[in-house]
């Protein structure tokens, strides 16, 4: 049946007398530039070697999500924290798979546009601070498993690839505006615009709120306040060369609460200024053949500097001293990637990169001032089609790092497809993790003078961090089986896997007796040292359900199980198998009522569990009670229920939306509880309520 | 000596001696001075070049002598009664009907290009697929795409009205959305994307250009649609099959009209002439990447063949 077909030919004819005023010709004779290239299609789930989870455009805002973290939660295995604690640690967005973290999240690998953005000093990201508005986002990919043959080292337990839109897909104005509760004020602004084969998207974008509250109700002192402005251009050069430039730059001041639990560290602001470069050439050579030659900068430049609390110790005077925490961080790569397919049933990929990175901190390295690392990696990849149904998929990653042996990292996949509806997967991977370079050459101390009666003078020196031993790399070696289906006419896509990891030379850095012997204040230091093992046993299952074009459904879950077996260590072992929850879930239905209204509903449960850095009362050794103090995980189990309802309107060619969103409406409840005390938790997150304006302008 | 039996031994010399030559001048390919084909193609497009050099080698293999040249070098070549032209491409028909309109021109384009005098001495290549072959390939590709966005200006005005008519031979459902101002052209592709299952694109240089491909292809991808081309080319930038007529199709066509136009007294059989047969382009990364099961390409060709055979 054809809709409008006699009024469409009777315009279509009038149209056609008034003739061509360009040549028709022209188009199917040109060359056209190669949009859709191997690197940049995504590849779908029933033909990857490992597992991974997409969250696109449509869950992102669906999910309400004012950050990135907040939109990950929809991933199975990841888990959320906002780490305020009452240390005095500036507050951080916390994004851990499988546990064994602490509020730095070191074993997962975090890239945008392939570019890496986890801090070579104390590993992870502070998630204020990444160079991206989430609007300019396209879609976000999750790796669940280690893939260091694809994303390098540190890609250990799980890689999150944040995908932003090509240029030319933003054109016009765009703005959104976030008011709310707890001080939330976000805007974004951004245009983009084209100039014959130059597209280019220019963002400006600000996060303000004053994060969480007390359990008494009062303001914690965790505001964040983050500006930025980033851009990006593609230029096609011609057809088959195509050039993207992106840069940005940052300011973020955080607030942080003054140490409760430790005497030094006073409120204050933080601030990071941070930004990049990156350039990327995309060269398709023919139909078989493709490369990649990038290059990024990052720069960290964060002011933590301060007096220290007024000190009083018996028999000491009392006394502060100042504290220059201050550092600044560089990272340089340079990464060459080669695809090619020689056959129909073989595609083939190889590269090689160099990384150096650079940290001048005369607080982190006392003795040095500044650490260099010069890191060299070689990787390939080889997917085999052994017949329409069998395929076999290879990789491995050879990386050198200064003061470090070469480590290889394989890893092999097969999978079999039933039909195009149904897939199943085998795979073994091995990854590393480079220990970074806090661990690796942490020299930290404070020093203050002071004296006795105001007369003897005292210099105190109290070692916090001794660099002692030559770390190992950290390792995880995963054994996984996985299914992939859809059913219902493809409108349900369905996966879980079940998974065995196994960690060794896990880094941790217990307090021994100062190795340097000058420590005069406790004798005691915190030492880098690979070790402890685990075991990572669990199932994952994720669901998107378009039930039809205006009903969505997913939904995930995932039971966890860890073990530690260290006879000497059980209370860290314990540390290590609380760190995950036993079991989490999603749901989130998004559900376009008509034209105008929609709306979403998220709920989140995630269970019982105790984030690394927290107090578990390590005497306990192997008994207690749940709500006494041993085996008493400090972050108990909660729900999220998260609620938005939007009214869309249109003028012409402009749109606009306004989004009520309510969160955290069932319960209040605390996801990162460091050191809990008798009662109640330090902070809590509570009702987050706030309305969303959107407009479009093309 | 007799001077008869002189002059009888002569002729009989001579007319052995150009029988020989004549022999040998065929078995060397001697070329055949009256019949000169002059190719003309722009340089700066891959498509009418492979053209024109697969007509060059056609001809040249039939003993006619032909040469390629450059629009601009129009001017240069001295004209001659006895020369065919063979026109590829808009800029050099346009540039040769300006130097003499009434030259014997075989024009091959993808479009008639209207106003052009017309004899029997001057004819078309049509190197465009016929309007159905595009919705064959759909229906070849998957029978459940059955809702199609097709993006129209006023200068594919007439291709759009034609997939009229072949949607209702094939009981597919056409939306077909007007664009007159490349400003439009977002904003309609969207909606094209958003509630069709493909996006079927036709020749128009207002909606798809070098520059504009890439929204194009990048707003379907995100959508997750595919869009079916008309171009090896268009197949090669992103979208997920094409049917097309390819340089060797066109090529050979043109030189087989040419040695028919010789064989036939110097005069075309026909005004206009449409392709011999069909290429099929199909991009597996793109189907791969949308999770589409596109058939074998030997699977589409021979549907696409029953379905043109079918009533």
């Amino acid at each position: 049946m054809v809709i409008f077909r006699r009024h469409i030919i009777i315009f279509v004819a009038c149209m056609a007398t008034v003739g061509s005023t360009v040549s028709a010709n022209e188009n199917a004779f040109s060359d056209l530039p190669v949009v859709l290239s191997d690197n940049m299609l995504e590849q779908p789930p029933s033909r990857s070697p490992v597992a991974i989870s997409s969250i696109d455009r449509e869950l992102i805002q669906a999910s309400g999500a004012r950050t990135i973290p907040d939109a990950l939660r929809l991933i199975p295995g990841i888990i959320v924290g906002h780490s305020i604690n009452d240390f005095g640690d500036k507050p951080l967005l916390v994004v851990a798979y499988h546990g064994h973290s602490d509020q730095y999240s070191r074993q997962m690998n975090v890239l945008i546009d392939g570019r890496s953005i986890y801090d070579p000093l104390l590993g992870g990201v502070n998630w204020y601070n990444i160079p991206i508005a989430i609007d300019d986002i396209e879609r976000i990919e999750v790796t669940r498993g280690p893939n260091a043959s694809t994303y390098g080292s540190n890609s250990f337990q799980a890689v999150i690839n944040i995908i932003t839109r090509h240029a030319s897909e933003d054109q016009g104005h765009f703005a959104k505006v976030n008011i709310g509760n707890h001080s939330i004020f976000d805007a974004t602004y951004r245009f983009g615009g084209n100039r014959d084969e130059l597209d280019y998207r220019l963002t400006l974008a600000t996060v303000n709120d004053d994060g969480q509250d007390r359990a008494d109700g009062n303001d914690a002192n965790d505001d964040v306040n983050a500006g930025l402005f980033d851009y990006r251009l593609d230029y096609q050069a011609n057809t088959h060369n195509h050039i993207t430039y992106q840069g940005s730059l940052g300011r973020t001041i955080q607030q942080a609460e003054a140490g409760k639990r430790e005497p030094v560290r006073p409120e204050r602001d933080i601030e990071d200024v941070n930004a990049h470069q990156y350039i990327r050439w995309d060269s398709t050579i023919d139909s078989e053949q493709s490369i990649v030659l990038k290059y990024f900068f990052n720069y960290l430049d964060e002011t933590d500097d301060f007096i220290s609390r007024t000190i009083d110790l018996f028999p000491l005077d009392a006394f502060t001293f100042p504290v220059m925490q201050s550092h600044t961080s560089q990272r340089h790569n340079l990464e060459f990637t080669h695809f090619l397919k020689p056959q129909d049933a073989i595609e083939l990929t190889w590269g090689v990169s160099a990384q150096h990175d650079r940290i001048k901190s005369d607080f982190y390295f006392r003795t040095k001032g500044e650490v260099k690392r010069n890191t060299y990696r070689l990787f390939g990849n080889a997917t085999t089609r052994i017949n329409s149904r069998n395929t076999i998929d290879l990789g491995a990653l050879i990386e050198k790092s200064d003061g470090n042996s070469a480590d290889i990292s394989p890893r092999i996949a097969y999978l079999h497809h039933f039909d195009d509806r149904h897939t199943i997967r085998a795979g073994v991977s091995r990854a590393v993790r480079t220990p970074f370079l806090f661990e690796q050459d942490a020299n930290v101390a404070y020093t203050a003078s002071t004296t006795i009666d105001d007369t003897r003078p005292v210099e105190l020196f109290d070692q916090l961090y001794y660099p002692l031993n030559e770390l190992e790399t950290e390792k995880i070696t995963t054994v996984e089986l996985g299914y992939y289906g859809k059913f219902f006419d493809k409108s349900m896509l369905f996966n879980t896997r079940i998974f065995q990891d196994k960690l060794e030379d896990l880094i941790d850095a217990p307090q021994i007796d100062d190795p340097g012997g000058l420590d005069n204040v406790d004798s005691k230091a915190f030492v880098f040292d690979n070790l402890y093992a685990t075991t990572v046993r669990g199932i994952e299952a994720e669901m998107d359900y378009r039930i039809d074009r205006s009903l969505r459904v997913v939904a995930s879950g995932a039971i966890l199980d860890i073990t530690s077996d260290d006879p000497v260590r059980v209370g860290k072992s314990r540390e290590y198998e609380e760190s995950a929850p036993d079991h989490a879930f999603s749901l989130l239905t998004m559900k376009d009522f008509n034209e105008k209204y929609s709306g979403s509903i998220g709920f989140y449960y995630v269970g019982d569990m105790a984030w690394m850095d927290a107090n578990h009362n390590n005497t306990c050794e192997g008994g207690g009670t749940p709500n006494g103090g041993c085996g008493f995980r400090n972050t108990q189990g909660y729900k999220k229920l998260d609620l938005r309802l939007v009214r869309n309107f249109q003028a012409g060619d402009e749109r606009a939306s306004v989004a009520i969103n309510l969160q955290n409406v069932l319960e209040e409840y605390n996801d990162y509880d460091k050191f809990p005390s008798s009662l109640a938790p330090a902070v809590e997150q509570n009702l987050v309520a706030f309305i969303q304006l959107y407009l479009y302008i093309h | 000596m007799n001077s008869s039996l002189v002059s009888k031994h002569s002729v009989i010399a001579v007319l052995i001696l150009l029988f020989v030559l004549e022999l040998v001048g065929s078995r060397l390919g001697y070329a055949d001075t009256r019949r000169c084909v002059v190719i003309v193609a722009s340089s700066d497009s891959g498509f009418q070049q492979k053209t024109a050099l697969r007509t060059k080698q056609k001809i040249d293999a039939t003993g006619v002598r032909s040469k390629i040249i450059s629009p601009d070098q129009i001017a240069i070549v001295p004209p001659d009664q006895q020369t065919l032209y063979v026109a590829i491409g808009e800029d050099a028909i346009e540039t040769l009907d300006l130097f003499d309109p009434d030259a014997m021109v075989l024009r091959v384009n993808n479009a008639e290009i209207p106003a052009l005098h017309y004899s029997s001495t001057q004819a078309d290549l049509i190197t465009s697929q016929p309007t159905c072959k595009d919705l064959q390939l759909i229906k070849a590709i998957d029978p459940k795409w059955t809702t199609i966005g097709v993006l129209y200006s006023r200068n594919s005005a007439i291709t759009a009205a034609e997939l009229v008519g072949c949607a209702v031979r094939y009981d597919l459902n056409l939306q077909l959305y007007a664009i007159t101002d490349e400003r439009d052209l977002l904003k309609s592709l969207q909606t094209a994307v958003e509630n069709n299952h493909l996006l079927l694109a036709i020749v128009d240089p207002l909606i798809y250009n070098s520059r504009t491909v890439k929204n194009v292809l990048l707003t379907s991808y995100r959508h997750r649609k595919p869009v079916i081309g008309y171009s090896e080319s268009f197949v090669q930038a992103g979208a997920i099959a094409a049917v097309y007529t390819s340089p060797e199709i066109a090529g050979d066509d043109a030189a087989d009209i040419v040695i028919e136009f010789f064989a036939n007294d110097w005069q075309f059989r026909r005004k206009r002439y449409t392709p011999s047969g069909f290429s099929l382009g199909t991009n597996r990364q793109v189907g791969t990447s949308l999770d589409i099961s596109l058939p074998e390409d030997e699977a589409i060709i021979e549907t696409i063949r029953r379905l043109k055979t079918e009533p």
